[in-house]
């Protein structure tokens, strides 16, 4: 498995930093959907984790040291991936200190995924060396900082993506929902996934723990994708019954303009209800089939992030003065290779957490023995 | 076995899982709107409720416009911009109606999105002049500003990696003595008309005048202005 993942980094290596993987034109592109799918990885594993460790979900704590793992990973490329976004920046770092703008929404996220990873990188130090003991105050401290930052840069996301969409599609407590429900769903698949990746890599079968797990995850996964498609159903049929409504122009481009096929096929099809009749189908015994639930609602959320950045975009703002959509719909094989390269990274980096954080787990509990199968 | 009755010690109760869900709602609610909680308490200035932020105004004929972009060049030559850079920007109507054009420029708001969204304060309104600027060594190119502009009159420099957005040439003319901006100056329909708030106030020069601003649901208080169907005397 690593060994894919490094050829598909060093194909894609030289595709992006030759084709120039970064946002060219005035408005943002791909590289700012690939950097907003990446942060809702992280916002979405440090759910992951607060919820299996101080929320209830007990059944999910297989993938709780998997999940602050991923977060602390792709929160770091998504940083990486906005250097494609941003042309300096290290300056937006220094600046966003010495100078700040708590009005704005873009500081938020940056201040606030900064702060999320700083704690996530301490849990991973304790994890690692806890020696088993996975109940100090300081981890829950840590993890308790680190959900509630990654909560609030979420909402900033929000803010950020949805709010550029001018006239708004989204606002207020749909838009709100509507990324909580995707970024939960974006963790837990994450995990699935991730689990399903290094299970296959190490060739064994899944403890009765793990299956548990995925199972409760394959519930979550299902719940959140039940709420996303109410909400986009609602909020899209509220757009069609009232034409006055602001987003009725963006909502216009997204089913029947030059968005159609990517939303109708990409998003609703392939990102939603496939993973929908995925989990509905998926019994005991049939965790292949929850991940790959997963993965199609990991693409569903990316499409999701890249329409809202479009309609930022392309949505007329001012009315027949503005010119018609349906240029530079496509990203370039350079924006697409930055993607892949990301993701090429946590794929390698999936194996070397697990690695590192089984020095400090601990040892099974009863009932985490082999499959009874 | 140890380890199972940790964990069953650490189960909470009732009470302790109901308290802790307060606390944390109680955070969440602190820190997730904090934009907006922000823009409250620190996103409005003092001279935010004048009815023009600026000090300057600039009327907008749009039924003059050819959209021959003598504007666009005079623009481009007056601030030194890269080739195909202007800080105005001619829309034409793109419906089967007859040709029209809109000059649009920066709408020098008073209350600026660009200013609210940039991360780095390089947005910022200049104290005397009340004009939206930009300053150049804090922008880092992140295009917020772009993306927030409700009227696409900000621009991203790719030669230079910063946002560009028009000042009525306040560097480039106002404060070298000239009296007009480039575009006001060059135009051979004579499509603008730029104004001192102090020396002819604007409510004076259109005292019956139906001034329009451009998609006011927004809010944003512009200091240009557009008439249409202007009568001769005002030329």
């Amino acid at each position: 498995m690593m060994v894919a993942f490094a050829v598909v980094l060093l194909v894609s290596w030289p595709v992006c930093a030759w084709g120039g993987c970064a946002v060219t034109g005035s408005g943002w592109g791909f590289p700012m959907a690939a950097y907003a799918f990446f942060a809702t990885l992280a916002f979405g594993s440090a759910f992951t984790a607060a919820m299996c460790r101080m929320y209830g979900l007990t059944p999910l704590a297989p993938f709780f040291r998997r999940a602050v793992w991923l977060a602390m990973v792709a929160g770091l490329l998504s940083f990486a991936l906005l250097a494609c976004v941003v042309a300096a920046p290290w300056r937006l770092l220094v600046y966003s200190a010495i100078t700040p703008n708590p009005t704005a929404n873009f500081w938020w996220l940056v201040v606030l995924t900064g702060m999320m990873l700083g704690c996530l990188f301490l849990l991973v130090v304790l994890l690692g060396s806890a020696n088993g003991d996975t109940d100090t105050v300081g981890q829950y401290v840590f993890l308790f900082v680190a959900a509630v930052a990654a909560f609030g840069a979420n909402n900033n996301l929000a803010a950020l993506l949805a709010g550029m969409v001018d006239p708004p599609l989204w606002s207020g407590l749909q838009a709100l929902i509507l990324f909580c429900a995707s970024t939960i769903l974006a963790g837990c698949s994450l995990a699935v996934v991730g689990g399903q990746a290094v299970r296959a890599g190490a060739g064994r079968e899944l403890s009765a723990a793990e299956r548990s797990a995925v199972q409760t995850a394959g519930v979550v996964m299902l719940f959140m994708l039940v709420v996303l498609a109410g909400v986009t159903a609602f909020r899209l049929a509220a757009v069609l019954r009232f034409p006055e409504d602001p987003g009725h122009e963006a909502a216009r481009l997204l089913l029947t303009g030059p968005l159609r096929w990517s939303f109708w096929g990409g998003e609703v099809a392939v990102g939603l209800l496939a993973p929908l009749a995925c989990l509905l189908t998926a019994r005991e015994g049939r965790e292949r089939r929850v991940a790959l639930a997963g993965g199609l609602a990991l693409f569903g959320v990316l499409l999701q992030r890249y329409h809202l950045v479009l309609l930022a975009r392309f949505t007329p703002s001012l009315g027949p003065f503005q010119p018609p959509a349906g240029n530079h719909l496509v990203p370039s094989l350079a924006d697409v290779a930055g993607l892949v390269l990301a993701l090429a990274v946590l794929g390698l980096a999936l194996p070397v957490g697990e690695r590192w954080l089984a020095k400090g787990a601990a040892p099974p509990l009863a009932g985490d023995g082999p499959p009874e199968d | 076995m140890i380890r199972q009755d940790a964990r069953e010690a650490r189960g909470w109760s009732r009470r302790q899982f109901l308290w802790r869900l307060a606390l944390g709602a109680t955070v969440v609610m602190v820190c997730a709107p904090s934009p907006v909680l922000a823009r409250r308490l620190f996103g409005r200035r003092p001279d935010g409720k004048a009815l023009l932020a600026a000090r300057y105004w600039l009327a907008v004929y749009p039924d003059r416009c050819t959209g021959c972009g003598v504007c666009v060049a005079a623009c481009r030559k007056a601030n030194h911009l890269p080739p195909a850079a202007s800080r105005i920007a001619i829309h034409q109507r793109h419906d089967n109606r007859a040709p029209s054009w809109l000059p649009v420029p920066c709408q020098q708001c008073g209350e600026a999105p660009c200013i609210t969204v940039c991360p780095t304060r390089a947005s910022f309104r200049d104290e005397v002049t009340g004009l939206v600027l930009i300053d150049r060594t804090r922008c880092v190119g992140c295009r917020a500003c772009v993306m927030a502009c409700p009227y696409g009159a900000r621009r991203y420099l790719p030669e230079e990696e910063k946002a560009d957005g028009c000042d009525f040439c306040l560097a480039s003319r106002l404060l070298r003595g000239e009296k007009r901006p480039a575009c006001v100056e060059s135009c051979p329909q004579q499509v603008f008309r730029f104004g001192v708030e102090a020396e002819e106030p604007l409510a004076q020069v259109f005292p019956s005048a139906s001034l329009m601003i451009l998609r006011p649901e927004r809010g944003t208080r512009p200091a240009v202005v557009y008439r249409f169907a202007p009568p001769q005397e005002e030329r």
